[in-house]
């Protein structure tokens, strides 16, 4: 479908955008005039602090314009390489809690491997500082109900570093996610549902990130403080392919490729089904089966929600030509295909979406959520979560999606929420 | 019967000890399992090693990086899993006391840590005695709390409350932290006191403890913590523990203490950092207290916004019809900046009383406000509002403007575009512009006429937004009127305006042929300057005679024309005008027309949908075609869109070409890693491509390239310039066999030097330009094998043009011009020609016009070919017959022929990779010499006959594979009948599957009643739990009960032979008799289930495999004939 320029026009121009304008243009708000008597920014900048400057913490370092002024890592190369990328004086710290107590900071910048995600984010919600975290959210279900409750508790903004819900072309789609939410709720496909997301649709589901059975345990770098980066997992011997780029691999720390883009790829779906407020209410796997240590690849994972829509993962990528979103009415291929005749003008009769708030700085100063925030990026999450779990138990799963928990298995509540190892604890 | 299995294991190993290390290896080597079902079996496997053979098992683990460790750790981490679910209790129990009696027998601490982290899974009270002498390990003490936790019984509260005071160090905190997660109350007095401390790990994990077991009586230790910490954010986590305990404390039901906390806070945290601290404060205080609207009422007029907005945030679920009004008085009492808090607060709820207060702030001076109401009031109101935005927009600016455009584009409702446009003639010329926009972006085809009278406006902006508006707007209805409107129109902005708006008027077409005819008409009375106008809107709408008028005009049509109608051909429905426009690129002499006719030719590729190998030969044609060395490199660039293996043949063939070798590379690599491609050619292409390539692709290039398949792969048939391996055709195969040297070698030279004057190679193309017959042949045979080759058929006007490719020295695969419609050609390319028993004919038309490219993609395996025909499937897996012997089944290995056929023909691009072909099955001496015959030997299925399509031979196994909603899958039978008889054969069973082997089967009816059938089984899946003993595997269906229990695992082959003899048939399933049946009384009585079974009378038919939809694999299948 090609939008009319008018239509984009109108689309692109969000009404929080707007307000955004609106504020610069009445007056310049620094934060210490919004938030009290905080910090003094040099200009009305907000400003902003890196945990985890390792891979993807670097890629933080531009986002929003918002300068760094503290980052903070528990190798010391990594801390050295980026202070001299940033300059300006940076400071540089391997306790994060340090961080937290800066004055100077007002957004906290999380990109540390998800296993630390749930603490800090918590901790920064409690030190009053806003938070921008890396994808997935958290580990485990139980951090991410902690995180979403302890951000509204101390009324925090939180954004997950994902964006497919509000721009970007949605990957294979080759479309955004904006006109597909309208085909959605304008009811041309019909209800319930099936979204296919795999290589056929245009997801990669990065198999290359699987763990190493048996590592023989190896010294510790001088420049890694590595009992600190394990943190709250519990105690394995170092191996470099534990950590730094390749920890995706290790069932302690991450969960491979799913975990990887499971988020990216599924939050736009929940916003689209109109699902940000709960979840599937069935996992089902078809994998090998899962070293307790390494994860693995899988072939399918397949959610199903209580009124029958379905997310397939296909890691095979074995099927061809099947459409993205298929319902009774209709279906939806890559490149806004359909089989829905003249769907363009069909679809222009029904109402737009509602505006998303697309910009953290504008969600920190004018105190609304962002579009990705703890509530619905927890859902999302969770889905994620749904399928590790599924995944190291190689079973299907029945889940509650309101009072968050498996139906009739014991095993797969209790992998829900690991305890953590001393003294870390959420 | 598995047991059976270990069982002879021990009597031929004869020691136990030896026994169970076997089994123990056997289970590993099995480690890990590919699916949920293979682990299931793997696990009863574990099951089956007993407590001792388990623990035999664990205690191989000598910690990580020894050989044995990883799968030992899969085989204890699938079996603690495995014995989770429901209904494996008593393995439950097995694995923790396998773990407890393993444990003391490790060395390594890792190993340790690894086993008792599986009481995190299978824990119960049956663990807690074990994990208790681990709390006080410093090592252990992490893995052993972490599983105390998750058994939450009053045992394992007990176990971490008594090892408090033993444990120090790390193992104390694991304790405490245990504790804490936990909720142990009786915990809390021990805390208290260990909570004061100076050592800040510690006080943290104390605080955190007592905030979740949230015991009054840590009140005081609590809310000194945190007035120490002053509230702030520090190292020992006072202040948040505090508010998690008092949160714990609600929860609990403890109102008062967390109403004191709440209050306290919002008191002592009043400095601006600590806001969160106070937000905190007032969710207890609103939470635990009854008079939740006066406090945040009063909060939402706090002077720090974080705190307003958290305070709103609160408020939302208490905003009702009854306190509305208190809230829209506030909103009229604060300052703007909490304006705009309350009003986006109000847009979140469905509070209609609110509205008129609302609205009243859309008129605010502040334009935050203004945009804030006006979104709140249409989330509340939708269509309700419309009429005050309307209004509105008449006195706002145009930053207002459009906030209520963005307002009204995603409000709901039916009367929307009505209101809309009756606004538009009293509306300010700005408000006009946006009112028209509105109708524009929801294609409101209702509202045709309220735009169309815009188009004589007198202002200049809403004129053109209502011509920019008309396509959107425009239905069928308004076609005559928009003639009109187009040739009238008097410059070409507007000219395109009404264009489009009847295209669009046209497009969603009942009748195309009669709407082309209304075109036609249309424009045979259109003034002379508007008659191109029409060409695109002819495109529109496609068609033979509008393709026919748009080339005449271009054919005979001045420069301007000629433009017109390239731009309409490049924008064809259907991409349609393809073939016109690379003709007239091919024809035109007029460089810049040329270059114009490739780009068009170009832009409709890109805006349709071909097959990769499609695509690829269009790029092709346009690459031939065009001299401008822009559009080379754009069309280079487009190969990557063209992922194909001849999409790297094209590419490769750049990569010296200085001009487009940079854009070849790139395509040539995306394309490679793409796909899955292997063999030498492949590898070659990428290391010549990747200096040219940036740094990632070059190492995906290396990774590429180490993951390769080893093989040859596809190798060139045809080198370019000469016929190096290819030969003339002697005869056929047959004929060949008979020949005796000498005469063959003189025929050879013979029909070689033939070959030469009627086959030329010519700028790496291969033209057949002869008159005779005389095929060209490969020097080399292949058996299994892919290859690719292009054809073409070159138009001589004839309409003759014939060709194929022989396939083992056989005809063909056919290729012919399809406007033969006398010769039944209309039916397409690709077909099996001379097929008489087996499908002939391709499943659809995919052949370009004469003069046109195509790329075939022939797949050959055992007696079957599959044919892709320019990226399309066309033959699917059809068994190829034996034109020359139709007695016999294909030729195992022949040569590859390119046949001539009288006409000329071009090939090109031809590449073949041969396959691994299975080694036939042969009887043994002994049933050569007992007078067995082969049925079925892996490499044809030319003894069968019934559905030879869902049946097929895949690795040398005749498998069935039943299509989706094609019901079983259908039976096969032998050709011949057979009356008394002994089959052998060899079958895999799939989880669940269902076959059955028919006997004296007559072709039609259902088999197992018509004839007899011996049911072929998975009878140990769950689904038949409930048969009857005559449906068991090896009984006479319906009649006669074979024993159950002696089939391989699903997954392993089983031996079967069935000896029938009159009324007696004996199954022996791997080398046990489950059935020794007589019929005689069945004959005379009627069988078991009560049914009719004339079959039972029959005395010879056909023997046979009778599907029942699911996937079943034989092999090696013979018959003696008793008779």
């Amino acid at each position: 479908m090609s939008l009319s320029k008018k239509e984009n026009q109108n689309s692109r121009r969000d009404f929080i955008k707007k307000s955004a304008v609106g504020v610069a243009a009445f007056s310049i708000v620094p934060r210490y005039v919004l938030g009290g008597t905080k910090y003094l920014a040099p200009s009305d900048k907000l400003t902003k602090a890196i945990v985890g400057v390792g891979g993807m913490g670097r890629n933080h370092i531009p986002y929003e314009d918002t300068p760094v002024v503290a980052i903070c890592d528990v190798d010391k190369k990594h801390l050295s390489d980026v202070a001299a990328m940033i300059g300006n004086g940076v400071k540089t710290f391997s306790d994060y809690r340090e961080v937290l107590q800066l004055p100077e900071v007002d957004i906290v910048h999380i990109a540390t491997p998800p296993h630390w995600h749930g603490i800090i984010s918590v901790d920064a919600a409690n030190a009053g500082k806003d938070v921008w975290c890396e994808k997935p959210m958290t580990h485990t279900i139980g951090e991410g109900k902690r995180v979403k409750e302890a951000i509204q508790a101390n009324g925090r903004m939180f954004r997950i570093n994902t964006w497919f819900r509000y721009k970007d072309v949605f990957y294979g789609m080759g479309t955004p996610a904006r006109p597909i939410k309208k085909l959605v709720d304008s009811g041309l496909l019909g209800w319930p549902l099936k979204v296919r997301v795999g290589k056929y649709t245009g997801f990669d589901w990065k198999f290359y990130w699987v763990g190493k059975e048996n590592l023989e345990p190896q010294p510790v770098p001088p420049e890694l403080d590595y009992d600190t980066w394990l943190g709250p997992a519990q105690y394995k011997p170092y191996h470099p392919h534990r950590v730094h780029q390749t920890f995706r691999g290790y069932w302690d720390y991450d969960g491979g490729g799913l975990s990887d883009m499971g988020q990216h790829y599924m939050d736009p779906v929940q916003y689209f089904l109109g699902k940000d407020d709960t979840n599937p209410i069935s996992v089902e796997v078809d994998a090998p089966q899962q070293h307790t240590d390494a994860v693995g690849t899988w072939r399918r994972i397949t959610y199903t929600y209580a009124d029958g829509c379905q997310i397939i993962l296909d890691g095979e990528g074995k099927d061809t030509n099947v459409p993205y979103i298929e319902g009774p009415k209709g279906k939806l291929y890559p490149g806004f295909k359909s089989d829905i005749p003249d769907l363009e003008r069909k679809l222009a009769a029904f109402p737009d979406p509602p505006p998303q708030m697309t910009s953290f700085v504008d969600s920190v100063k004018t105190r609304q959520k962002f579009t990705l925030n703890e509530e619905n990026a927890f859902r999302s999450c969770t889905i994620v979560n749904m399928g590790l779990i599924a995944l190291k138990l190689n079973r299907s799963l029945k889940f509650d999606p309101v009072k968050l928990e498996f139906i009739d298995d014991e095993a797969a509540n209790r992998l829900m929420n690991p305890s953590m190892r001393e003294p870390y604890s959420i | 019967m598995k047991k059976i299995y270990f069982l002879s294991v021990v009597t031929l190993l004869q020691t136990a000890a030896f026994a169970q290390d076997t089994k123990v290896a056997a289970v590993l080597a099995q480690m890990p399992a590919s699916n949920a079902a293979t682990l299931k079996k793997d696990m009863s496997s574990v099951a089956e090693l007993g407590e001792d053979g388990f623990i035999t098992l664990i205690s191989g683990l000598k910690g990580p990086g020894t050989p044995t460790n990883a799968s030992i750790e899969y085989t204890v981490g699938g079996f603690t899993a495995y014995v989770t679910q429901t209904g494996n209790e008593s393995l439950r129990k097995m694995s923790v006391d396998a773990y407890i009696k393993a444990l003391p027998k490790l060395a390594d601490r890792q190993s340790k840590q690894f086993i008792i982290s599986q009481f995190d899974l299978v824990g119960r009270d049956d663990a807690v005695a074990c994990l208790k002498d681990y709390l006080t390990d410093n090592d252990l003490a992490d893995a052993a709390s972490r599983a105390l936790v998750k058994i939450n019984s009053p045992a394992s509260k007990t176990a971490l409350l008594t090892a408090l005071p033993k444990a120090s160090g790390a193992a104390k905190l694991s304790v405490i932290e245990a504790l804490g997660n936990a909720r142990y109350k009786a915990a809390a007095k021990s805390i208290n006191a260990l909570a004061k401390t100076d050592d800040a790990a510690q006080a943290k994990v104390c605080y955190y403890a007592l905030s979740q077991i949230a015991d009054p009586s840590s009140e005081m230790v609590m809310s000194t913590a945190a007035a120490k910490s002053g509230y702030k954010y520090e190292s020992t986590n006072a202040t948040k523990s505090y508010l998690v305990y008092a949160e714990q404390l609600l929860k609990n039901g403890n109102k008062l203490v967390a109403q004191k906390i709440g209050t306290n806070l919002i008191a002592k945290a009043k400095a601006a950092n600590l806001v969160n601290v106070r937000i905190n404060g007032l969710k207890l205080l609103v939470e635990a207290s009854a008079n939740k609207q006066a406090l945040l009422l009063a909060a939402a007029g706090d002077a720090d916004p974080e705190y307003r907005a958290a305070a709103l945030r609160y408020a939302l679920p208490y905003v009702t019809a009854a306190t509305v009004p208190a809230w829209t008085k506030k909103l009229a009492m604060v300052k703007d900046d909490a304006k705009v808090d309350i009003l986006y607060m109000l847009g979140q709820t469905s509070a209609k009383t609110a509205l008129p207060a609302i609205l009243a702030q859309a008129k605010s001076k502040n334009a935050l406000v203004r945009s804030t109401a006006i979104n709140a009031a249409v989330n509340i109101g939708q269509e309700q509002v419309l009429g005050s935005l309307i209004k509105l927009m008449n006195t706002s600016d145009s930053d207002g403007i459009d906030v209520i455009v963005d307002a009204i584009n995603r409000m709901k409702g039916t009367g929307i575009a009505q209101q809309v446009a009756a606004a538009i003639p009293t509306a300010k010329e700005s408000a006009q512009v946006a009112l028209i926009g509105i109708l524009d972006s929801r294609a409101a085809g209702d509202q045709f006429s309220a735009v169309y009278a815009q188009l004589k406006s007198n202002n200049p902006r809403t004129r053109s937004a209502a011509f920019s508006a008309l396509r959107r707007v425009s239905t069928k209805q308004n076609t005559a009127q928009l003639f009109t409107l187009l040739n009238q129109t008097t410059n070409s902005d507007d000219e395109e305006a009404a264009q489009n708006a009847v295209i669009a008027s046209l497009t969603p077409a009942d009748n195309s042929a009669q709407q082309v005819d209304i075109v036609l008409g249309q424009m045979t009375s259109a003034p002379e300057s508007k008659k191109s106008a029409y060409y695109k809107i002819l495109g529109s709408l496609g068609g033979d005679k509008a393709l026919k008028t748009v080339t005449e005009a271009y054919n005979s049509g001045n420069a301007d024309t000629k433009k017109a109608a390239l731009a309409a051909l490049a924008v064809w429905a259907n991409g349609g005008a393809t073939h016109e426009l690379i003709k007239i690129a091919r024809q035109e002499k007029d460089a810049d027309l040329v270059k114009m006719a490739v780009g068009s030719y170009l832009n409709a590729i890109d805006q349709n949908t071909y097959t990769p190998e499609q695509h690829l030969l269009m790029l092709r044609e346009a690459m031939a075609a065009t001299k401008d060395i822009d559009q080379k490199k754009r069309i280079m660039r487009s190969v990557e869109q063209a992922k194909c293996f001849d999409a790297i043949i094209f590419a490769g063939k750049y990569l010296d070409d200085a001009d487009l070798k940079q854009g070849a590379a790139n395509s040539l690599v995306k394309v490679v890693l793409a796909g899955e491609y292997d063999g030498d050619l492949i590898k070659g292409f990428l290391n010549k491509a990747k200096p040219l390539v940036g740094n990632r692709q070059q190492q995906a290039i290396d990774k590429y390239i180490a993951a390769m398949k080893p093989g040859e792969g596809f190798v060139s048939m045809f080198n370019g310039v000469d016929l190096t391996g290819w030969k003339g055709l002697v005869d056929d195969p047959i004929k060949r066999a008979k020949m005796d040297a000498k005469t063959l070698a003189a025929k050879q030279e013979k029909a070689d030097a033939e070959a030469k004057v009627d086959w030329k190679p010519v700028n790496g193309e291969l033209f057949f330009e002869g008159k005779g017959f005389q095929n060209l042949c490969t020097v080399k045979k292949y058996g299994d094998f892919e290859m690719y080759v292009d054809w073409k058929i070159i138009d001589d006007h004839k309409g003759q043009g014939d060709a194929g490719i022989y396939l083992r020295g056989s005809p063909q695969v056919q290729i012919w011009d399809t406007t033969r419609h006398s010769a039944g050609a209309q039916v397409g390319s690709g077909g099996l020609y001379n097929n008489q028993v087996h499908e002939s004919k391709p499943l659809k038309v995919a052949d370009n016009k004469l003069d046109e490219w195509n790329t075939f993609h022939i797949i050959m395996k055992a007696d079957r070919v599959t044919v892709y025909l320019n990226g399309q499937l066309v033959t699917d897996n059809v068994i190829l017959e034996n034109y020359w012997d139709r007695k016999q089944p294909i030729f195992p290995i022949e040569q590859i022929e390119l046949q001539a056929h009288g006409s000329p023909v071009a090939y090109r691009d031809l590449y073949v990779k041969e396959l691994p072909q299975p080694k036939p099955f042969e009887l043994s001496d002994e049933e050569k010499k007992d007078g067995f015959k082969v049925l079925f030997d892996g490499t044809n299925m030319f003894n069968w006959i019934g559905n030879t399509v869902d049946y097929t031979t895949e690795d040398g196994n005749l498998v069935i594979h039943p299509r989706p909603g094609k019901g079983n899958g259908g039976n096969l039978y032998t050709k011949q009948e057979y009356s008394d008889f002994v089959f052998r054969f060899e079958f895999k069973l799939t989880p669940g599957a269902n076959n059955g082997l028919g006997i004296r089967a007559p072709l039609e009816g259902d088999a197992a009643y018509t004839g007899m059938e011996l049911q072929i089984l998975d009878n140990e899946a769950p689904q038949y739990k409930d048969l009857h003993v005559y449906q068991y595997h090896g009984s006479v269906y319906g009649t006669i009960p074979a024993k159950r229990g002696y089939l391989k695992p699903v997954g392993e082959w089983n031996y079967e032979e069935v000896i029938v003899k009159g009324p007696k048939i004996k199954v022996i399933l791997n080398g046990t008799v489950i059935n020794d049946a007589d019929i005689t009384e069945a004959r005379k009585n009627g069988a078991a289930d009560g049914k009719p079974h004339p079959g039972l009378q029959r005395d010879s038919g056909h023997i046979g495999f009778l599907g029942h939809g699911d996937v079943v694999y034989f092999r090696n299948i013979r018959v003696k004939d008793l008779k």
